[in-house]
């Protein structure tokens, strides 16, 4: 198969999709290819997978199969070795802001983890690995797809900004309103960013899965300012350090008395070869400011506006939902909207109703807020409605969950659209006037959502909806679709279907396996805990001193 | 990894409340041991209410529990009084034996994220209950929680007065410093709870964790650092220092103590 759409923006009259680390627009008049934008990885993989597949085909199965699961296991993280060839390291390596110690620290912790995630799949590669298709083996050394995973663009549609999670850059280009894009600045952040939105003062306002939410101007101010400022305050870097945090009184065991000496020894030797290179010590290069941060991983982030005031709304993984001020005073928490039960994974304020809050996630149902006062109006289960097509189920993930308006002759109506991960259908609401989620419908896709996304109607013109969607193997299913909508009783159904031409595209895309693209496209199931065995949990704590 | 069987069979019959003419004994510590740190940032097997009125909190102050209970069965039954106190990782309870008789009137509540250590200090309440007649530590209890994440779960906007930090785990490599109890962010959280004068305690002995404790919470906002005099003519101040397990500990170490009380400011306007 064949790497699916899996985010799509639309600016006026372009449609922008991203593919993998590709990003395409289409004009939405009459679905013809407008540009593309190629993030630098995309070759590097393409070219690392070319480069295998000719090594394997050229030695005998067995043995090089043996190699490959081999290398896959023992090698540096790939990821790695290919952002150090990068002409940006420095923004990279000193992307931390405790000073030199914690970046690399940080840079090293974020290593180890994709270290383990490859080695992790080179072992299960490496037990399977005479069963399986060779091709399988490769994935493991071929660096990082680049995956966009977030689009947004300015109210006005001069800016679209696009997020490549597996870098954690934010890319900013301008647009010419026509599909064509000019890539202004590259940033790339702490972690790994999780939402993102633009606020009307052109802040991008980035939430990342460390809990944090950080605000960056849209355009950055040139020249970058000289001495960049940390975005919270480290002791640790400001002064060099020339002892250990602790000391005799506050360690006692004979091992951390041994740990402390050792301590000592290495601080000695950091703070003379410190004076040689002391430029490791700045923040990243680019104006960063820390607003907020939860201790959980952020799912979501929206601005919601009231009475003239802006507020910052997050989500995280912990069934929080938190009402923040916008900055300057973003410190200021508002209220929390309790409720759910498990993870949040969306949330979206309606345009044409902007104190009401929908959110979903790993629960049945779908929340409805009166927002700025923390109050629940009402739920609605999707899990039941999402039954009417797949009787089995028992749980759903919303991935995605959108509004837009109906104009019709009684006036506009607004409605609310719902994907769940893995769930061959778009699932609709209509947003009452008594803030309720009424008038169910369910359009059926022909294959699994991984985003969609809403052309306003115009005159004589329906609304429509575009889909992204996950084929499989089922090669004659188009992965990207338009879909004009039409009212029966106000409720949704689908009208005409129209596709992009998108036949090159679809051509020049390489072959990847399911499992890659189950890895990096679906993720949002992942977010649910998983029920701890009750002895295990004790075992883990009970490690006597 | 779980002792054997027998040995976790042993402890619990060890730990089993020892009554003696019918006053309950004070639980032994060396039966509740558990290793000194746990991960903040992991999921554990935690109990939080989904908000802060659906918390319970009759068993942890059966005698403050509301009499009329006209309520409906389903909703938990009220208290006559809202928690007041927290202390965020109170360890083997030293600080709340303390100010129980000191604060009578008000209700005192430790946060701890260490199962084992949690059950010893709501056997050491209970045996306080019991060992005092006159309604004494009838105003303490404990429950295990990680208050990183779920604070907001059971206090309401401004339900605080005090909130005590005694000698948190000091997290001294720089990669676990967001860990750390004490941070720009997480002092968002506490000013949440917190009601606008009250304040927030901190006490430690490792100078460096001190220095940015101080830091952070003088970076927030909402927070202004209270005068030495205030701090001297408080109280809760020397109890913190002389009464905590910990701070006994760092007396008999002959280690340092450094202390830092912040106030909670009003919100300006917005």
């Amino acid at each position: 198969m064949k790497i699916p759409y899996n985010v799509l923006h639309v600016s006026g009259n372009v449609l922008f999709a991203a593919r993998g680390g590709k990003l395409h627009s289409f004009s939405l008049d009459d679905g013809t290819h407008l540009s593309t934008w190629k993030h630098l990885d995309v070759e590097k993989v393409e070219a690392a997978v070319k480069t295998i597949a000719d090594e394997a085909a050229s030695k005998s199965t067995v043995s090089s199969a043996l190699e490959v699961a081999e290398g896959g296991g023992d090698d540096e993280p790939p990821a790695k070795r290919q952002r150090m060839e990068e002409p940006k390291d420095e923004v990279n390596k000193t992307a931390g802001n405790e000073g030199a110690q914690e970046s690399n620290a940080a840079e090293g912790s974020e290593g180890t983890k994709v270290e383990g995630k490859t080695n992790q799949k080179g072992k299960k590669n490496k037990n399977k690995q005479n069963s399986q298709p060779r091709k399988d083996n490769h994935i493991s050394r071929v660096p990082d797809r680049p995956v966009i995973t977030h689009l947004t663009s300015t109210a006005d549609g001069a800016h679209l900004l696009a997020i490549t999670g597996h870098d954690k850059v934010i890319w900013v280009f301008e647009h010419d309103g026509k599909g064509q894009l000019t890539q202004l600045s590259r940033r790339t952040m702490p972690k790994r960013p999780s939402s993102v939105a633009i606020a009307p003062d052109l802040q991008i306002i980035c939430a990342d899965k460390f809990g944090d939410v950080y605000a960056l101007p849209l355009i950055e101010t040139t020249p970058p300012p000289s001495t960049p400022q940390p975005s919270s305050p480290a002791p640790g870097a400001s002064k060099p350090v020339l002892k250990p945090a602790a000391n005799t009184t506050t360690v006692h065991s004979k091992r951390n008395l041994r740990a402390l000496v050792n301590q000592q020894r290495q601080m000695e030797l950091a703070t003379r070869s410190k004076s040689e290179n002391d430029t490791k010590t700045e923040g990243p290069s680019f104006e960063l400011t820390l607003l907020l941060g939860h201790v959980s991983m952020l799912t979501s982030l929206i601005l919601g506006e009231s009475e003239g005031r802006r507020y910052i709304l997050t989500s995280d993984r912990d069934e929080h939902i938190r009402i923040s001020r916008y900055i300057p005073q973003a410190y200021v928490i508002d209220g929390f909207c309790f409720g759910h039960k498990e993870f949040i994974s969306a949330m979206t304020i309606p345009t044409s109703r902007g104190e009401v809050l929908i959110s979903g996630g790993g629960d049945e149902e779908l929340f409805l807020w009166d927002w700025k006062a923390a109050k629940l109006l009402s739920k609605t289960s999707i899990l039941s409605l999402a039954r009417e097509i797949a009787p089995e189920l028992t749980k759903v993930a919303v991935s995605g969950l959108q509004t837009f308006v109906y104009p019709t002759e009684a006036g506009n109506l607004t409605y609310v659209a719902a994907i769940c991960e893995g769930i061959q259908a778009i699932f609709s609401w209509q947003l009452t006037e008594d803030n309720t989620l009424n008038r169910p419908s369910v359009i059926q896709l022909p294959g699994k959502p991984l985003d969609v996304a809403f052309k306003p109607a115009t005159i004589g013109q329906p609304p429509s909806v575009i889909a992204a969607v996950d084929a499989g193997e089922q090669a004659q299913v188009k992965s990207l679709a338009i879909y004009s909508l039409i009212m029966t009783d106000e409720k949704l159904a689908v009208g005409t279907t129209a596709f992009v031409s998108d036949g090159e595209l679809e051509a020049e895309e390489l072959d990847v396996d399911g499992k890659v693209v189950q890895g990096l496209l679906y993720n949002t199931e992942n977010l649910r805990k998983q029920p701890t065995e009750p002895g295990e949990e004790q075992g883990e704590d009970q490690g006597e001193e | 990894m779980a002792g054997p069987p027998a040995k976790r069979h042993n402890r619990d019959k060890q730990r089993e409340t020892v009554t003696k003419d019918g006053i309950t004994q004070m639980p032994k510590k060396k039966f509740f041991r558990q290793r000194a740190h746990a991960n903040p940032f992991s999921d554990h097997l935690l109990e939080y209410p989904t908000s802060p009125d659906d918390m319970d909190w009759s068993e942890y102050y059966p005698d403050y529990v509301e009499e009329d209970s006209s309520e409906a069965d389903s909703k938990p039954r009220r208290l006559r009084k809202d928690v007041e106190i927290v202390d965020i990782g109170c360890g083997f309870g030293g600080l709340l034996a303390a100010l129980a008789p000191i604060l009578p009137d008000t209700l005192i509540l430790g946060l701890e994220i260490r199962t084992q250590v949690t059950q010893f200090v709501q056997e050491r309440i209970r045996a306080l209950r019991s060992q005092n007649s006159d309604n004494l530590y009838q105003n303490v209890g404990c429950i295990r929680a990680n208050a990183m994440k779920f604070l907001p779960n059971f206090f309401k906007k401004g339900q605080l007065s005090k909130i005590f930090i005694c000698f948190p785990d000091p997290h001294f490599k720089a990669r676990k410093h967001k860990a750390r109890i004490v941070s720009t962010t997480l002092n968002s959280e506490y000013a949440y709870g917190l009601r606008p004068g009250g304040i927030v305690y901190t006490i430690t002995d490792v100078e460096a964790l001190h220095e940015w404790m101080v830091q952070h919470l003088d970076a927030h906002q909402a927070f202004e650092r209270v005068s030495k005099e205030d701090e001297e003519a408080d109280p809760c101040v020397k109890v913190m220092m002389d009464e905590t397990e910990e701070g006994k500990k760092v007396t008999r170490n002959n280690g340092q103590k450094f202390v830092a009380l912040f106030r909670r400011l009003e919100d300006p306007a917005w």
